[in-house]
């Protein structure tokens, strides 16, 4: 049984290509950064590894055409394909669908992702997929429904497969819902990402979070996030919980990705990763197999204190670097009300204890709430300025809080009547798309604000200070990281705000 | 800012703390995160004590190594610390308090959002299973009805009471066709999250309960 795991090329009017296989909403750039989806890695890795046929097809990331992807896809014609997608591309690949049923009749559609799994009704209805797949452990479900597709000769009449919804083949207008797939699975029977299937390389140069490539992202530790409760997350769902791996299994494929990839910085995009105990017997193991003096540095998203002090002290220590972390804003009125369950005080003290070990924080800050004052927003742009301008953190990213399908954000504005689109596309996170107690254009001058912070004197010293650390991180920090930072912020500021850089 | 009011210890791991609970409002199941001041530390913890209580209680685990399980081992009556809070869909719905039965089936510390829903709704038509390592892990079992809990315990062998079984929950609910209405019943999991999946597959797979009806709280 053939089957693709694919990601089409998306192109909007701006010639910008959809990065699709991001932690949010989709949003569109000229020079995307190709994210490897992890999950549907391991998913690809499990399959092939119950002897499928799998086929790793990603359309952007082997930056083909459109065209030149569609053609291939149908010239190979799997029997299985899968694809993931979230709202503000729902309609093209419910468009898609059909157009692809209609050259291969006989290949089973598959969808995932965070619109059609919390509506799968609508996406059978409105396209041709055969089969919604409703759960974020896509590779259990996806081995467990080609099992049974395959004993049962891809017929869609009867599925027990639990975590999808498919239209019956035989009575094309009935629509089963088989029930929730398990949330929490155990993760060390996931598989650890079989690299040439998926052509690593293809992610390992263009992504701007390294500061050394070839770069990776590393199978998981934590599927889902521990914490799961911030309002506006696609990690925050009653149907979602976290799963974990053990520490052994991942560090010996960190240390596979180091000695025969030849790996020099590997980031875990768990939604949050390793915390306390777990962290600090992860970052002995790294030391104990001396892999923290092979020149790789590591990373890893995480929330305000899930990291004290003494694991910082030994994440130093094992080479880790890059820490993503979500500072969703400035004030303590909208951290409570995102439920983040931290207050800016708690904030600053973390992000003090970071930097004192030298780890570099890369802050993912949002602005566009619907409630969202000049007051709160001035709060932001200040507090970040003053964080990037002491060395609390290296880095930024700044996006527009676009609701993310389903969450109790999305749900609020839905019922408060805040939502100014009904467009799906809209929702790619290029403009405000709530209503809000302020013009639209103060959320993109404090984005333009924020971003500006990478050339201003202030920020340039301080990393010039940090240069007599003589820390080897620091130097490449300064001089190579900064020139791609440079591109990076010009990207961010024409996509947020429309206007040619 | 909460200050500690009292605390309790089952064994020297395993205790209660009790914090004043000011305007604090929760549905049973729900958890709060606990920071300390100044130690840049948050962990969550289930609620424990009835959302009547005027105290708020959390059931506590000191993990060997851990970080702020230890740090609330340390705390002394009268000291404070950061509740935020209450989060999470972990709750019974008021069509499950009234009409069905539920099943609780917890891990060690993963009893601890049980108790909270018990007292708080005087729960009579529920069955509880419960995993720990030794007896003296047991918590709160005076507040569940004897004949509708099952008590698992792995690391013992001399068991000596009515509804104390020898090995893990798995082996229990082998036989959960003898509880009357178990097809239709409301299974709340919590705890360890590798018995929670293990579980899972039992009542899925081989008991054929419909997944819609299992609701789980994985604390680690
Ligand atoms: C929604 C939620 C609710 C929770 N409710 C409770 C609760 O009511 N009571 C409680 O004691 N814990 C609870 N926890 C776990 C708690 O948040 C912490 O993980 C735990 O106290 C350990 O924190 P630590 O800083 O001491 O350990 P860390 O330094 O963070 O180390 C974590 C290590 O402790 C182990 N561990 C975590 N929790 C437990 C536990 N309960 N028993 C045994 N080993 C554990 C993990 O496997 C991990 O290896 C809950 C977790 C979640 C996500
Ligand atoms: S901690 Fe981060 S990943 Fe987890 S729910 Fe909050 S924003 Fe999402």
């Amino acid at each position: 049984m053939k089957i693709s795991i694919s990601y089409p090329p998306i192109i909007n009017h701006l010639g910008q290509k959809a990065m699709v296989s991001q932690n949010r909403n989709v949003q569109y750039f000229k020079k995307p950064t190709y994210l490897l989806p992890v999950v549907q890695a391991q998913a690809a890795t499990k399959l092939k590894k119950n002897g499928f046929d799998v086929i790793w097809d990603d359309g952007n990331a082997e930056l083909k055409t459109f065209d030149k992807w569609y053609l291939d896809l149908i010239k190979i014609k799997p029997d299985l394909i899968f694809m993931e997608g979230t709202t503000p591309v729902m309609h093209f690949l419910w468009d898609l669908s059909k157009k692809i049923k209609k050259e291969l009749p006989n290949t089973i559609l598959v969808i995932g992702g965070y619109h059609a799994m919390r509506q799968p009704q609508e996406t059978l209805l409105k396209s041709d997929f055969d089969i919604v797949l409703k759960s974020t452990n896509l590779d259990f479900v996806l081995l467990e429904l080609c099992n049974e597709l395959k004993i049962n000769n891809l017929s869609l009449n009867k599925i027990e497969t639990k975590g999808i919804t498919y239209r019956k083949q035989d009575t094309l207008d009935e629509i089963i819902d088989n029930g929730a797939f398990k949330m929490v699975e155990n993760l060390d029977s996931s598989e650890i990402v079989d690299r040439n299937l998926v052509k690593w390389k293809n992610y390992a140069y263009e992504n701007g979070n390294f500061l050394q490539t070839p770069g990776t992202y590393s199978s998981s530790v934590i599927r889902d996030c521990m914490f799961g409760k911030c309002t506006f997350c696609r990690y925050n769902g009653p149907e979602l919980s976290f799963s974990k791996m053990s520490i052994t299994k991942s560090v010996d494929e960190y240390e596979d990705l180091i000695i025969n990839h030849g790996v020099k910085e590997i980031f875990d995009d768990s939604g949050v990763w390793f915390r306390g105990k777990d962290a600090i017997d992860f970052a002995k193991e790294i030391i104990r197999r001396g892999l923290h003096r092979k020149g790789c540095y590591f990373g890893f998203n995480t929330r305000f204190e899930y990291l004290d002090e003494e694991t910082i002290k030994w994440l130093a220590k094992a080479n880790f670097r890059f820490i993503l972390i979500g500072l969703e804003s400035g004030s303590n009125y909208t951290l409570n009300k995102l439920n983040k369950g931290y207050s800016m005080r708690e904030i600053r003290m973390n992000l003090e204890l970071m930097t004192k070990y030298g780890l570099h924080p890369h802050l993912t800050i949002m602005v566009g709430y619907y409630w969202e004052t000049k007051e709160m927003l001035d709060e932001t742009v200040n507090v970040v300025k003053d964080f990037m301008f002491k060395g609390l953190a290296r880095t930024l990213q700044v996006t527009i809080c676009t609701p993310v399908d389903y969450t109790p954000y999305h749900i609020e504005c839905v019922e408060k009547k805040k939502l100014i689109v009904d467009n799906y596309n809209d929702f790619d996170m290029s403009k405000v798309i709530v209503k809000t107690p302020i013009d639209h254009s103060y959320y993109y001058k404090a984005i333009k604000e924020m971003y500006s912070i990478a050339f201003h004197p202030k920020f340039i010293i301080r990393q010039i200070i940090f240069l007599f650390n003589f820390k080897k991180r620091d130097w490449q920090f300064l001089f190579t990281y900064s020139i791609r930072a440079i591109r990076r912020v010009n990207q961010h500021i024409f996509n947020l705000t429309n206007k040619a850089s | 800012m909460h200050k500690l009011i009292r605390k309790e210890y089952i064994n020297e791991n395993l205790f209660k703390i009790f914090f004043d609970k000011k305007d604090l409002k929760f549905f049973p199941g729900q958890h709060f995160s606990l920071s300390i001041p100044n130690k840049s530390i948050n962990r969550e913890y289930s609620s424990y004590t009835s959302s009547n209580d005027k105290e708020l209680g959390f059931l506590i685990r000191r993990v060997e190594g851990g970080i702020m399980s230890n740090l609330l081992d340390k705390m002394e009556v009268g000291d404070e610390l950061n509740i935020y809070g209450p989060y999470g869909s972990f709750v019974l719905k008021d069509e499950y308090i009234e009409n069905k039965q539920i099943i609780f089936i917890a891990s060690g510390t993963g009893i601890a959002p049980f108790v909270s829903m018990k007292e708080t709704y005087n729960l009579d038509n529920y069955k509880l299973f419960v995993g720990i390592r030794e007896t003296r892990d047991l918590a709160d079992a005076e507040k569940f009805d004897e004949s509708k809990s099952y008590y698992c315990i792995s690391r013992e062998d001399n068991i000596s009471k009515n509804n104390h079984y020898k090995g893990r929950i798995n082996n229990q609910l082998e036989k959960i066709e003898y509880i009357k209405d178990y097809e239709n019943s409301i299974y709340m999991i919590c705890g360890n999250s590798y018995m929670i999946s293990d579980v899972y597959d039992i009542l899925v797979k081989e008991k054929k309960i419909n997944p819609n009806n299992i609701i789980t709280e994985s604390f680690f």
